[in-house]
């Protein structure tokens, strides 16, 4: 009786070696297994960052550096089918009702380290995730960038009933497009006659 | 009756170019050209203003690293001996020119005024901050300060503690130079983000400069649109908004009063035309730049170059003050009529605008202020002043903005800079570890990780991410971010291994000397 028991666990102990490690990409991943996998993050600088920065009202800027290690860590936990069948991401999400919304999806080559994403959502809040598509399209965090404000580039709806916009003061500005802005560069790049 | 206000502000910053380790060098030229064309001008015109007591108000940011240079012996002794130059050069000039009579009375007249700039640097002994600080004491001139190497703050919005410390370092540093702490910040380029508010606060900032969306975009919409400050509504700082129409009518070279015919040209030098043999000594390195006398007015479309002529150019200038000050007192007039409170018109300009891009600019900010004090509708203005009489502001968040072109962050971040973002975040993050690991640290760790800050600091100015856009001198730019990163980050290694090159960090320490009481604590 002890040998058949001995060999039932045997077959089973074989079954759970086979799927955590030929075919982890399989199981379903848990919630908890990808904070794990954050978590794994060692806090350093040279780990697991991604970085979103405003261009202009319609285009974000990110650069990210996700270290070689959380990647091999990745492939032994998902096994190395799982990476190669999988899909590096970015999402972006709409964090100005509170509750974040994914607003954009855009497929990154994790071996360049930034990008410039099209937004064309003047005013919003957002923040980016970078992290990777598995084929049973699971997605797992490999990191997450603080939240940034992008420009408005309306006059705001809001108005305050003890400070109503006096039509003397907007007179010039009717529009949001007859808005233009002068600097240092116009008097270097504009200027007539230069020595050209 | 006075029915509104105008607040003129210059803001006058060069980015650190001090170059001890190279004799003649290029960059510092920036410094010196500013020096000869702008600031001694205006020191000059606001002196005889106050000699001659005619009441005018006026704002003035000096930046950090120009503090910084201006009270530098190295620098002050370069510049004696760069001033003394082209006063042997304008000499020279008498000399060539002396069968060419429409050179020759401009040859003298550049001589006069090299000598006269050259007398006021001695008078003040070399120091102009002490020139700058008394004009400050008189109570006309108002003096605030920027960030401490010009960062450009929106796009340090992740790094709260790095965004701080180059506000809070230059108030502390202007602090050393002045003795009292500014009740307002230039931000550089008028860059502001939503949070940056807070920051200011913290810091006991009492106002700010926006550009014109800054303040139209923001929530709620503000009653006088720009003719108000607004006060962010969390932090109770005060926002003032960039007045557009006098802006254009300064700053536009094509629409602007800079760029009529009459004016002298900048852009046509003796350096690049006479004998180099001629020129060599003063040049650097025998590479042909400005030297500063220019013969040429800019002259209409499609005609030669023409010999300029000052009493032309000089009665330009004054048709153009009397023409802002119509402008003015037009726009004042029509928002007077329903505003329940005097419009603010706020003028930002950078310095060194007047007098090195425009020549004839000090003449005509000269003829300004003199036609304002007796002007019965503009009431000149500072923010300062304008805060004590008016407190109750409407509560409104500007939007994100900056003056630069396109008005966003799109100068300091496009295809040409954007790489430099990585590595700036990487350094100030590791950094930022290396100061919390080292509470108590020793003298020479503790001299190597305030260095280390200072390079952090110098890597960040605005202007490099400037220049490596508009393509002028980006091999410079792109020289100065990287060794700076580059410094830091072997600071950084040898801290790690104990290893500190003592004499090195010594030399690092000459070269890079700005902000000498710096103590990198302020960043963890």
């Amino acid at each position: 009786m002890w040998m058949l028991l001995l060999l039932i666990a045997l077959i089973a102990t074989i079954i759970f070696i086979y799927f955590i490690t030929v075919e982890p990409a399989k199981k379903h991943v848990s919630e908890e297994a990808q904070k794990s996998l954050i978590n794994q993050v060692p806090d350093s600088f040279k780990n697991g960052e991604i970085t979103v920065l405003v261009k202009d009202p319609n285009t974000i800027f990110t650069h990210w550096d996700i270290p070689k290690d959380i990647l091999n860590k990745f492939q032994a936990y998902y096994g190395k089918s799982a990476w190669e069948n999988s899909e590096p991401l970015i999402r972006v999400y709409d964090l100005s009702e509170g509750k974040g919304q994914q607003i954009k999806e855009v497929p990154v080559d994790l071996r360049a380290n930034n990008c410039y994403i099209e937004i064309n959502r003047a005013g919003i809040i957002l923040n980016l995730e970078l992290g990777i598509l598995l084929p049973d399209r699971s997605f797992i965090t490999l990191a997450r960038s603080e939240a940034v404000s992008v420009p408005a580039t309306k006059f705001s709806n809001v108005i305050d009933p003890f400070w109503p916009p006096l039509e003397t003061a907007w007179k010039s500005f009717s529009t949001e497009n007859n808005i233009d802005t002068v600097s240092s560069q116009n008097l270097i790049e504009n200027r007539p006659h230069s020595r050209d | 009756m006075k029915r509104g206000y105008l607040a003129l502000i210059l803001h006058a910053h060069l980015p650190f170019v001090r170059h001890p380790e190279k004799i003649d060098s290029l960059e510092e030229r920036w410094l010196f050209e500013a020096i000869t064309e702008s600031y001694i001008p205006l020191i000059r015109i606001l002196n005889k203003l106050i000699d001659q007591k005619i009441e005018f108000k006026l704002t003035l940011s000096l930046s950090p690293p120009l503090i910084s240079m201006l009270r530098d012996p190295l620098l002050q002794q370069r510049y004696l001996y760069h001033i003394n130059n082209l006063r042997e050069l304008a000499q020279m000039e008498i000399k060539r020119t002396n069968e060419l009579p429409e050179y020759h009375s401009l040859a003298h007249m550049y001589h006069d005024f090299f000598n006269e700039i050259h007398k006021t640097y001695l008078f003040y002994n070399r120091d102009l901050i002490s020139a700058f600080k008394k004009l400050g004491k008189s109570g006309k001139l108002e003096i605030i300060t920027s960030a401490a190497t010009h960062g450009y703050l929106p796009l340090m919005v992740n790094q709260h503690k790095i965004a701080k410390a180059q506000i809070q370092i230059a108030l502390d540093f202007f602090e050393e130079h002045f003795g009292y702490r500014p009740e307002g910040i230039w931000l550089p380029e008028c860059g502001y983000y939503p949070g940056l508010d807070h920051i200011l606060q913290e810091l006991k900032i009492k106002y700010f400069i926006v550009d014109t969306h800054g303040i139209l975009f923001a929530t709620p919409r503000p009653r006088y649109a720009i003719y108000a400050p607004v006060t962010c509504p969390e932090s109770g700082v005060v926002a003032f908004g960039r007045d557009l129409e006098s802006s254009k009518e300064v700053w536009s070279a094509r629409e602007g009063y800079p760029g009529d015919f009459d004016y002298r040209e900048f852009y046509r030098d003796i350096g690049y035309e006479l004998d180099l043999d001629y020129l060599k000594k003063f040049l650097p390195c025998k590479v042909r730049t400005d030297t500063g006398i220019k013969y040429w007015r800019i002259s209409g479309k499609n005609e030669p170059k023409q010999p300029y002529i000052p009493k032309w150019a000089r009665e330009k200038a004054l048709i153009h003050a009397d023409n802002f000050i119509f402008n003015r007192e037009r726009q004042i007039e029509r928002l007077s009529l329903n505003m329940d409170r005097p419009p603010i018109i706020v003028s930002p300009y950078d310095a060194e605008l007047f007098g090195h891009w425009w020549f004839e600019g000090p003449q005509w900010l000269d003829f300004l202020l003199r036609k304002l004090a007796k002007n019965n509708t503009i009431k000149l203005t500072t923010p300062r002043d304008y805060l004590q009489s008016f407190s109750n502001l409407q509560p409104s968040l500007p939007s994100m903005s900056s003056w630069g072109q396109g008005g966003y962050n799109q100068v300091w971040l496009n295809e040409n800079n954007s790489w430099i973002y990585e590595h700036l975040y990487k350094a100030a993050r590791k950094l930022i570890k290396f100061a919390n690991r080292e509470p108590n640290p020793s003298p020479l760790k503790r001299s190597a990780l305030n260095q280390a800050l200072r390079e952090l600091l110098l890597a960040q100015s605005s202007d490099w991410a400037f220049i490596m856009k508009t393509g002028t001198t980006v091999e410079y730019a792109r020289f100065r971010t990287l060794k700076h990163l580059s410094n830091l980050e072997k600071l950084l290694r040898e801290i790690e291994e104990q290893k500190i090159d003592d004499a090195w960090l010594a030399r690092l320490e000459q070269q890079n000397n700005i902000f000498p009481c710096l103590d990198y604590k302020i960043i963890i």
